[in-house]
């Protein structure tokens, strides 16, 4: 089951779920509902917007200490690396984790998936996380 | 409108210690009352920065010196809390509503990687809301921007320990090479251990008053601002995981630092001695950037130009930074203001610059609130 409920797609090709402000056209994500973050806009309306499946990696580290709870953590803790990924087609940057054992370089392409974030006795958690294309 | 001036000054080492926050902000307030002279009434307003410590926390302080009765104002802005206190304090001296204020910061940090409320929950579940892990992923994007290698990380370490040897103040006092910081563990590409200020204690207080009633050598507060970030920069100092791609964004620092040094009137090449917040090692070198004194991109070229060193044109942390003080979040700005004004007055020991005549300092966190300060003799 998601990690969080209707962030992204659970069928299908995986996919992060934004949305579009209906005055200014302002992708956001996480999805946005309230006043629109443009302050130009007086917007409060906002439509469902499937944001693009690939980006480039604007910069990255790994985590190689044991965040703090609530983290999930594996048991044992395992190092991760994260990635702030400009998308395609919208100017965002989304962080995420990559895919375990992915290195990764600023300006590689890559795309989302959805694995494992965490497990407990009745549920697989999943969350969106970064794998580089043709990797 | 009437000048600022620095009364005086005073503060708690930073470090780890028995003592309450109460305490060590009881002695740091007492150490600046006295330099300044003036006791109970002597000052007619209070602001205490603090992020960690607690309802009222500043009134707490007062309260066991028995000097209240004043307004008495707890300010929080992140990293910046000590420097929103002091700029409340210098507006109402500027409005000419106070002759003497009493800018504090205290804190008593908890130990190990700090976890702040600014966080949404589910973003720590997911293992995206590690503070080390922003300040990589901004050290990565001045590795490729600005020709910053691991070796000048570890060397910006190198040099503000050198210099915190000789702050008595300092958490950390043991010079260290280059080879000892990257022996040290990664925390996180491509920061090591000792490339990131240890969040710690401490207390730092400063009085201020009109410039006309303090003394003729008295330094001046000339210009002190306060910024946050603009909406939609990528990562900034707000640490949002979604945000619009712009590198040309000015950041909270840079923002902060134009009104300052409009306000002061000066420019970068005016100063002699600064201190910058070095959370982490690439954070000191970002600062030289967006606070004018080298042009984008050369941070790499200024620091291998030892133009920061002691001795250099301009020395930054010559205290030893927050890489040797550690940082408690209230206090950490008013110590570098305590450390500019010893300057200034030549008063700073063997850590002394040359003469120095106009001083800055900055702190930049989150919330992405970013302080600059400008002092002068
Ligand atoms: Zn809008």
């Amino acid at each position: 089951m998601p990690a969080v409920e209707g962030w992204f797609a659970m069928a299908g090709e995986p996919q992060l779920l934004g949305t579009r402000c209906t005055s200014c056209g302002t992708f956001f994500f996480p999805p946005s509902d309230g006043f629109c973050r443009n302050p130009e806009c007086q917007g409060t309306e906002f439509e469902p917007a499937p944001l693009s499946r690939r980006g480039t990696v604007w910069s990255y580290t790994d985590n190689r200490y044991q965040p703090p709870p609530p983290y999930m953590s594996p048991d044992p803790f395992e190092p991760y690396t994260i990635a702030a990924v400009e998308l395609a087609g919208e100017g965002l940057v989304v962080l995420g984790q990559m895919v375990a054992g992915e290195l990764v370089a600023i300006g590689d392409e890559v795309e989302v998936v959805l694995d494992t974030l965490f497990e407990d006795d009745s549920n697989e958690y999943v969350m969106w996380k970064w794998k580089k294309v043709g990797a | 409108m009437t000048a600022v001036a620095v009364a005086g000054v005073g503060i708690h080492p930073f470090g780890r210690f028995d003592a309450t926050v109460t305490e060590m902000g009881g002695h740091a307030v007492k150490a600046a009352l006295t330099e300044a002279g003036i006791r109970n009434g002597g000052f007619q307003a209070a602001f205490c920065g603090a992020a960690y410590a607690g309802v009222a926390a500043g009134h707490k302080v007062l309260g066991a010196l028995g000097l209240t009765g004043m307004p008495i104002l707890d300010v929080e802005a992140g990293c910046a809390s000590g420097a929103a206190a002091l700029l409340l304090g210098a507006q109402a001296i500027w409005a000419g509503q106070y002759d003497t204020v009493l800018a504090y910061g205290i804190e008593k940090m908890p130990k190990g990687i700090i976890r702040s409320s600014f966080f949404e929950p589910w973003r720590e579940e997911a293992g995206l809301a590690a503070t080390p892990s922003y300040f990589a992923l901004r050290a990565q994007r001045l590795m490729r921007e600005s020709g910053v290698t691991k070796q000048h990380l570890a060397e910006v370490v190198v040099k503000n320990r050198a210099n915190g040897a000789h702050n008595p103040d300092a958490m950390f006092r043991k010079p260290v090479t280059a080879e000892d910081v990257l022996a040290s563990r990664v925390v996180c590409e491509p920061l090591h251990l000792w490339m990131l200020c240890s969040p710690n204690e401490g207390a730092a207080a400063v009085v201020l008053r009109r410039a006309d009633l303090a003394g003729p050598g008295a330094v001046r507060l000339t210009g002190i601002a306060l910024r946050s970030h603009l909406p939609g920069a990528v990562l900034g100092e707000a640490t949002p995981m979604a945000g619009l791609v712009d590198d040309d964004f000015p950041s909270p620092t840079a923002l902060a630092a134009t009104d300052a040094y409009e306000q002061a009137g000066v420019a970068p090449a005016d100063l002699d001695v600064v201190e910058c917040q070095d959370t982490d090692a690439a954070r000191e070198l970002l600062s030289y950037e967006e606070l004018g004194l080298c042009p984008r991109g050369d941070a790499a070229k200024l620091f291998d130009e030892g133009a920061t060193q002691m001795g250099g044109r301009v020395p930054v942390n010559p205290s030893g930074g927050l890489l040797s003080k550690g940082e408690p979040l209230g206090a950490s700005a008013l110590g570098q203001v305590v450390e500019l004004v010893r300057q200034l007055r030549g008063d700073a020991g063997p850590r002394q610059v040359d003469g120095p005549r106009v001083a800055l300092a900055h702190v930049v966190g989150r919330g992405a609130n970013a302080a600059v300060s400008i002092l002068a003799r």
